[in-house]
């Protein structure tokens, strides 16, 4: 019995894999590879695997966590040779390690994720700072978000959640951001967009806006012997 | 970044499940269109998760691309959303695989599956920005082919595909394919290519042939316009489909498709002749893979998807020479594979019964029979070797082994039927229901009944071609009076939409004039017709008044056996004279055996060797 954890990225069209689409994917992987994966026990017995953070769809990724258990031990290498082809484009395996995570998960030592958040502007770099600058020394960023257990939007004060935050604009306008990201408090980018789009009367549609997750941060307990950064 | 894949960005992070719309999956393949001799495209008239079910995609995409020259690709219509996206920002449909658009590829293929597919056709075309007229195409645009079941009666197509392949695909389109890149290298104009092609054998190109029509707008006849169109184009048929290509590592549908599952064609044809079925006539003579093949084929594809379903494909599961070899061959490999057999079109007998019961040990679903008529008379009638008896043996041994669901399929508007074999359909129902009764002390317990009946549609090349169709007003009247007649505790009752049958009919049998209703439908906004939600009915009532074309001319018109039909161009292998000889035993209510008992001489031994003849004689 070992249990691992696989980093793997999601870009270019494989954004567009829904949730559950990647659940079959990595399922089915397991399987093609002939992987002698732990099922949990019950009466729809399902593999033993679960994501970090699920990631929204249409978000690109450089930092997505898979953990899963397999009956018996095996290197990382054949692990990695064995997975690495039967993933579609785009999804690619970054490292895979042992950890031993127990009663513990990788989702719920989660705390917060970073995230680039891109938009094309005529606005100068200059503007974009100082209009970064004026959005968050609000005393209170209110936005609508939605809520965990009405599921309706709300509007609240997102500005404890946000941990850094910094704008540039290198060729496009790029927000760095740190967000609160896990099962104590979260925020989605969504959230910020919106209102800081609304604050600066930027007025840039959504889908001109591109988001992907660049690091996942996790709790002391977590560490890993590969180098976990990838920006 | 491309210019088309920066703007197709935009639009997925806008629409449903965008992931139909990406590609990538795992076994889609990737070639270089600078490298390869002749960039083509499949296309599915039909949305994704529909199209990526259908094993023929598979299969040629594999037939294709194991060419070395060759490059398949594939296409599908997308939804609503994405369509208005598309049109609104200016995107072209384009390839999965490479995000090319259509219109720059040589060729793309469409396979027609059934006639409601016609619309959305033109509309992948018109999305491609490809002109739907042939004639409207230069040089410049791709060449428009088309293939499938409906193509045996290609002529409602005519104005826009350039060319129609017939029959059997495998070998018959990359070839087609190839000889299209040996006159691309050559320089070859369209029309120059498409003289060429007409000696092709399968190949139909509609636009060598001029029609005459009698004053009552039945054909006089086909004139064909240049020396080597044939006055006939005989279907492509393999002579054995052992070695033909077969997916063992078919594409991974990225959004789950409507039937996610493995598939091993186990045979071709059937011998049993039903007089209402197309399928039965024109995929003659069977030819079957031997169990050995289907256990490879099954084992490999299984490895290499991690399928957690296999199911076997063919006219009738256990008509296979070898079924029951086979059926537990299979078994033996699924059950520690953790995958689940599914057995489609058995004839429920002890065997088939024994080997459900071991496959479905604690899930005991539906089981489905399919009578077609309420009357032994009526099932003489249209040749459907199936008696009462028959019948209530084997729902009676499926009650008690446990089944509780039991579905009925039957047919309307058959021809030669009366209100009584619509009775005959509620008794057979009543005496199911008495037969729980007697296995269950009397109460209905948890069985449940559920009768489908469809509207039976005339189609080319089977002994029903020159029959009248129901009308809409008569399969309406009928619906009501079995919805009263099977008002029946425990029994549900489902009828096919009355309207959708008639244009189905239209194209099914049309001639070239039936173009323009399709033409006008298309630009009054029809397509994925198959789809309730996108069908309008009074767009097509409007599309049969803008083109002038007589509704009933199609379908509730009893064709003289002496008149020129519209397929008569294609040569399907089964001569007229035994679809005739078929329909006057019908009259008299007489039936045809089984092939495999006696050569019932259809015409197709004269052609390719039937390896089914007389094999259960003596």
């Amino acid at each position: 019995m070992a249990e691992y954890v696989l980093k793997f990225t999601k870009t270019g069209y494989s954004k567009y894999i829904s949730h559950l689409d990647l659940i079959r994917v990595f399922t089915r992987s397991f399987k093609i590879a002939g992987l002698d994966i732990r099922y949990s026990n019950g009466f729809n017995p399902h593999p033993r695997m679960s994501f970090a953070q699920p990631l929204s769809l249409g978000y690109s990724s450089v930092a997505e966590y898979l953990e899963f258990e397999t009956e018996t031990e095996h290197s990382e290498d054949e692990l990695f040779q064995l997975l690495s082809p039967l993933l579609p484009e785009g999804i690619q395996i970054l490292f895979i390690e042992p950890m031993e995570l127990g009663k513990r998960s990788l989702g719920s030592e989660t705390i917060a994720a970073e995230f680039e958040i891109r938009f094309a502007t005529d606005v100068s770099e200059d503007k974009l700072v100082e209009m970064m600058a004026d959005y968050i020394s609000q005393p209170e960023i209110i936005a609508l978000k939605r809520m965990k257990k009405t599921k309706r939007l709300e509007e609240t004060n997102i500005k404890g959640k946000i941990r850094e935050i910094s704008i540039s604009k290198p060729d496009q306008a790029v927000i760095r951001c740190v967000l609160d990201q896990g099962s104590a408090s979260n925020l989605s980018p969504e959230p910020l967009i919106q209102s800081f789009m609304k604050y600066t009367s930027l007025d840039i549609p959504r889908w001109e806006v591109d988001v992907k997750r660049t690091r996942l941060i996790f709790t002391d307990r977590i560490q890993f012997q590969h180098i976990d950064n990838t920006l | 970044m491309s210019d088309l894949t920066d703007k197709l960005d935009k639009l997925l992070k806008r629409v449903e499940k965008p992931g139909r719309y990406i590609g990538g999956e795992v076994n889609s393949v990737k070639k270089s269109p600078e490298d390869t001799d002749v960039n083509f495209c499949f296309c599915f008239p039909d949305i994704y998760e529909i199209g990526m079910s259908y094993l023929g995609l598979q299969i040629l995409y594999k037939a294709v691309n194991d060419r070395k020259g060759l490059y398949c690709q594939r296409a599908f219509h997308p939804q609503e959303d994405m369509e208005q996206l598309m049109r609104q920002d200016n995107v072209p449909l384009y390839t999965l695989e490479t995000k090319t658009p259509l219109k720059d590829l040589d060729c793309i293929g469409f396979t027609l599956q059934y006639e409601m597919s016609f619309t959305t056709m033109l509309n992948m075309m018109d999305l491609s920005g490809i002109p739907v007229f042939s004639r409207e195409r230069g040089d410049d645009m791709p060449l428009v082919i088309a293939g499938g079941p409906c193509a045996t009666n290609p002529e409602p197509l005519w104005e826009f595909v350039d060319c129609f392949i017939i029959g059997d695909g495998e070998e018959a389109l990359p070839d087609f394919l190839e000889e299209l890149g040996r006159a691309k290298k050559n320089g070859m104009s369209k029309g120059d290519f498409l003289r060429l092609a007409c000696r092709i054998p399968g190949v139909y190109v509609p636009a060598f042939y001029d029609v005459e029509y009698n004053e009552d707008g039945t054909i006089l006849r086909y004139v064909p316009l240049v020396e080597e169109a044939p006055m006939t184009i005989r279907r492509n048929i393999l002579p054995s489909i052992e070695d033909a290509v077969f997916p063992v590592d078919p594409i991974i549908p990225m959004v789950e498709a409507v039937h996610d599952r493995a598939v091993v064609e186990t045979f071709r044809g059937c011998t049993r002749g039903c007089r209402f079925c197309q399928a039965g006539m024109i995929y003659r003579p069977v030819r079957e893979r031997s169990v050995q093949k289907i256990n490879e084929i099954a084992y490999k594809q299984l490895r290499n998807t991690g399928h957690e379903e296999l199911s076997l494909l063919s006219l009738s599961s256990s008509d296979h020479s070898r079924f029951e070899e086979l059926a537990l061959g299979l078994l033996d490999m699924t059950k520690p594979m953790n995958v689940s057999l599914s057995l489609p079109s058995l004839r429920m007998d002890k065997f088939a019964f024994d080997v459900l019961d071991r496959i479905q040990e604690y899930r005991k679903s539906s089981l489905t029979y399919a009578p077609e008529a309420g009357t032994q008379r009526l099932r003489d009638i249209i040749n459907k070797g199936v008696t009462e008896n028959d019948i209530y043996e084997s729902v009676r041994e499926a009650l008690t082994l446990g089944w509780n669901h039991i579905k009925l399929y039957f047919m309307d508007g058959l021809p030669g039927e009366t209100y009584e074999d619509l009775d005959g359909i509620a008794d057979i129902v009543r005496n199911i229901k008495h037969i729980n009764y007697e296995l269950n002390d009397g109460k209905i317990g948890r069985f449940r009944l559920t009768v489908s009946v469809s509207n039976f549609v005339p189609k080319a090349f089977t002994p029903f071609q020159w029959e009248a169709q129901d009308s809409p007003e008569s399969f309406r009247e009928k619906h009501n009076y079995l919805s009263d007649k099977l008002k029946i505790k425990g029994v549900t009752f489902n009828y096919h939409d009355d309207e959708t049958s008639a244009f189905e009919a239209v194209f099914a049998r049309g001639d070239r004039k039936t173009s323009k209703l399709l033409y006008s439908a298309w630009k009054l906004g029809a397509k994925l017709d198959g789809w309730t939600e996108h069908y309008r009915p009074n767009i097509w009532e409007e599309a049969f008044r803008v083109s002038g074309i007589d509704k009933d001319f199609y379908t509730t018109r009893k064709r003289s056996f002496d008149e020129v039909l519209p397929w008569d161009i294609i040569d399907c292998g089964v001569t007229k004279e035994f679809l005739r000889r078929e329909a006057e035993k019908a009259y008299r209510a007489e039936t045809t055996g089984d092939c495999r008992i006696n050569c019932r001489g259809c015409g197709i031994n004269k052609i390719v060797n039937c390896e089914m003849e007389g094999i259960l004689n003596g």
